[in-house]
């Protein structure tokens, strides 16, 4: 979406994931309207379709240097697995995980959206990720 | 609380006749295998019921793909094996005849549409992380938290063993409001189509204190357009008058979530 | 449960959502239950039987084998040559036959190599035994060989033992013989002697025989001047004198031949002997009135001076525990030849030996020692008085005694202390003497001794 592209950004290490999501955006536009479209506009949804993320490292996980990342909202939690396992250079068979209000683990295909409704505020969710089931 | 055991039985007693077929493309030799029949209940995932269905079709299969992943479609379109399977069935009510025609893939894993299962361990540690969720939502997960290990098993184990008093024997316990006889919130999802489903937090009454109805509620989340939508779990339409609460403490899942499948 | 929580109101929703419910599970469940129960029930009976089919299928042909092989049997009992499977029969049982043959074969041979394994199995046990008895000789043998090493090494003991004691008989036959030589030498001097004193004899005698010559002759003269006188004195004195004359000859003959004897004993002549004579006789004895040297030998008293029986050496002995040794060859001058250190008390008495090469020194502090002069060396203690030595008295030795005190020394036997108490006691190295001869070395062949007075 243009809107996503020109959105502000409070951090500008994040330049290079914003590259990066934004071509991915482009791929899930069509997926958009649909799903808005029985849904009731909220004034938030209007003005934004990003979130920042927050990712907090927890037990024998390497911390990242980026903490904080501009995340479209529409994507899945698996994604953002995946991409913190390619940012800390892990090896595919390793496994991640990822844990929200340090209480559960949500499935990878949850939309970030819904996790960002009930569990964030203020355009901010944290996101915590270990190398071993934490809160398991 | 949870003590409708009239509703509670009949919802726990859901099964739905299913039958499997092998993909045609992967049978291996002349002879198709028969289909295999099953009555599966609602509340159940695929994994924990497909044991049978695995050992009959592995036969008629390319040695190579024995120990390969089994998945489900349903007119072409995979099933994900983490949702309970009355709300795979209800998501496609429309286009099912009874019994429920699937089909058995070992064969060309749809890794973007599925996640891995590798094993009943993955669907136990996505059971309790969802029953740990609607914790949060209800309780400020301050129920799970106090639960011991064999607590959690115990759950498991009546789910998988299809045990409703052992299930029930601990879900209660989930189930307890606090002092203002609600849930702080409702852990819900609601499914609409291929859509991701969504989820809000939603409080079980009104901001005057009232209960919420489902009405209500589907007003909260899709205003003016609530009318027209209806509304399908465990395979009936609760009226629209039922309080959420109830709903809540009655029709959720096993995973303690109210699993909605909306259509216009 | 009842639904007695429910609300009244809620009544109609609840019935609603039940019968819906029940409808559902009636069209979904209920519909198919059964049939579906069913078709499990044919599923599983179906591969039941399924498996147990393949199972009869495989047991019949195992069946339908057996039958054909025990059938075959038969008609190649009966017919033999006739049937026309008898040939393929046959043939079977021809290779079979053959295989058990073989197999007849292989099994003697088993039994062949069973023999020949326990052969060489007995054959290697009694090599074994044989060579554990080798073992065993060995062992006998090597244990004999060692028994006769150590009696060997005893006997070399013995044997050196032996030699040892031969040795020291050796070294005792030895000073015997040197005794010997010693009382040899000693035994010639004294012939020597007596030879001097005979000789000497001899010439008085011939002295004594020209005297009574003279005497003769002056008598006869006396005879012949008396017979002028007297006519027959004269005359008798004149015969007398011619027989005289005769009788002098005769005499003197009789007495140069005496000389002659006696110069055949002694070598030396029995008229030099005359002029020493005559001098001998002549000595001066003066009392010694004037001193020829004084001068202070010791810090304090003087116990005993001695002369060495050599050079010309004085040994003196003082209260301050030293003996002194000097020189006065050179008239009225004295020279410090030397001071024999190492007695712990007074020196009492002193003595030197007859070749002046040792010094003896008797002590206060029950100790006698003998020095070298030469070296002024302490050679000999013997500290086993038990009494205080006053006065040590051993002084005059013959030359054979001086003689075997040096062997004595030489031998470096102790000297044997006396007793305390005892006036004079005897000190040995082999045995006591009998009986103590005076303050005086004495040497009975094998026996030295000093003497020691001891108060």
């Amino acid at each position: 979406m243009a809107d996503s592209a020109d959105s502000p950004v409070e951090t500008p290490e994040s330049d290079k994931t914003l590259e990066t999501q934004s071509d991915r955006e482009i791929d899930s536009v069509p997926s958009e309207p649909p799903s808005t479209s029985g849904v009731a506009d909220s004034p938030s949804k209007a003005k934004t379709n990003k979130i920042d993320i927050l990712l907090k490292a927890t037990g024998n996980a390497p911390i990242m240097k980026t903490k904080k990342w501009a995340l479209d909202k529409d994507k899945k939690i698996g994604w953002i697995i995946d991409f913190i396992k390619k940012y800390l250079k892990l090896e595919p068979s390793e496994s991640l995980f990822l844990y929200v209000n340090q209480a559960f683990a949500p499935a990878p295909d949850q939309i970030v959206r819904n996790i960002y409704d009930c569990y964030g505020s203020d355009g901010k969710l944290v996101l915590h990720y270990c190398k071993s089931q934490a809160w398991g | 609380m949870a003590n409708d055991r009239e509703v509670l039985r009949e919802i726990w007693d859901g099964r739905v006749p299913v039958c499997f077929q092998l993909d045609s493309s992967e049978v291996n030799g002349l002879q198709a295998p028969d289909p295999y029949y099953l009555m599966v209940p609602r509340l159940s995932y695929f994994p924990l019921v497909t044991d049978k269905v695995r050992r009959h079709f592995q036969r008629y299969i390319h040695p190579d793909k024995h120990d390969a992943e089994m998945w489900v479609d349903f007119n072409g379109q995979p099933l994900k094996w983490h949702y309970p399977i009355g709300v795979l069935f209800d998501l496609h009510i429309p286009e099912i005849s009874l019994p429920w025609c699937l089909t058995i893939h070992f064969d060309k894993f749809p890794e973007a549409e599925l996640l891995h299962c590798s094993s009943r361990e993955a669907v136990e540690s996505y059971f309790m992380s969802c029953i740990k969720e609607a914790d949060v939502l209800k309780h400020r997960s301050q129920v799970v938290s106090n639960m011991q290990k064999k607590d959690h098993n115990q759950l498991w184990l009546g789910l998988q063993n299809d045990k409703f008093d052992q299930f029930w024997a601990v879900n209660r316990k989930l189930m307890e409001v606090g002092s203002d006889e609600t849930f702080k919130y409702i852990p819900f999802r609601l499914y609409q189509g291929d859509e991701p489903f969504i989820q809000r937090l939603v409080k079980p009454v009104t901001e005057e204190g009232q209960r919420k109805t489902l009405f209500q509620f589907l007003q909260e989340i899709y205003a003016e357009n609530a009318s027209k939508v209806k509304v399908t779990t465990h395979g009936v339409e609760p009226p629209s008058d039922t309080p959420l609460q109830w709903m809540s403490e009655h029709l959720s899942y096993p995973d303690n979530f109210l699993h909605l499948c909306v259509a216009f | 449960m009842a639904a007695s929580t429910t609300p009244v109101d809620g009544q109609f929703w609840r019935s609603t959502l039940i019968l819906r419910l029940q409808n559902r599970n009636k069209s979904e469940s209920y519909a198919f239950k059964d049939l579906i129960a069913f078709h499990n029930r044919l599923f599983e009976s179906s591969n039941a039987l399924r498996a147990e089919n393949l199972q009869l299928s495989v047991q019949n042909e195992k069946l339908r084998l057996e039958h054909s092989a025990s059938t075959d049997k038969a008609s190649s009992d009966n017919s033999g040559n006739g049937s026309s499977k008898s040939p393929n029969r046959n043939e079977k049982v021809q290779v079979l036959e053959q295989k058990l043959l073989s197999l007849q074969e292989e099994l003697t041979e088993m039994h062949r190599r069973k023999g020949e394994n326990a052969q060489q199995l007995v054959d290697l046990n009694l090599k074994l035994q044989e060579k554990e008895r080798q073992l065993q000789s060995k062992e006998a043998s090597f244990s004999e060989c060692q028994a006769e090493n150590s009696s060997l090494k005893r006997d070399i003991q013995d044997y050196q033992t032996n030699i040892k004691k031969l040795e020291n008989l050796n070294q005792i036959i030895r000073d015997e013989y040197q005794a010997n030589q010693l009382a040899f030498a000693a035994l010639e001097e004294k012939l020597r002697k007596t030879q001097d004193e005979n000789r000497l004899l001899v010439e008085r005698l011939v002295r004594y025989k020209s005297k009574d010559a003279d005497k003769m002759n002056e008598d006869n003269e006396n005879f012949l001047s008396g017979g002028s006188h007297n006519t027959t004195s004269s005359l008798l004195h004149t015969i007398d004198g011619l027989f005289s004359r005769k009788k002098q000859a005769k005499v003197q003959k009789e007495l140069e031949d005496a000389a002659k004897e006696s110069r055949a004993v002694s070598p030396e002549s029995t008229f030099g002997d005359r002029g020493d004579l005559g001098a001998n006789p002549f000595f001066a004895s003066n009392v010694p009135s004037k001193a020829i040297s004084k001068f202070e030998a010791h810090d304090q008293e003087i116990n005993a001076v001695k002369w060495s029986s050599l050079e010309r050496l004085v040994a003196t002995g003082g209260a301050d525990r030293k003996v002194k040794l000097w020189d006065i060859s050179k008239g009225g001058q004295h020279e410090s030849k030397g001071v024999l250190v190492g007695s712990n008390a007074a020196v009492m008495s002193i003595d030197f030996d007859s070749t002046g090469s040792l010094i003896l020194g008797a002590s206060n502090d029950f100790a006698t020692r003998v020095w070298t002069v030469s070296d002024h060396r302490l050679r000999v203690i013997s500290s086993e008085h038990s009494g205080n030595l006053r006065t040590f008295l051993c002084v005059e030795m013959g030359e054979r005694e001086k003689r075997a005190r040096g062997g004595f020394i030489s031998r470096r036997f102790p000297l044997r202390a006396a007793p305390a108490g005892a006036a004079t006691r005897c000190w040995s190295q082999l045995s006591p003497p009998p009986a103590a001869a005076g303050s005086s070395w004495v040497c009975r062949r094998r026996q030295s001794y000093v003497l020691s007075s001891v108060r």
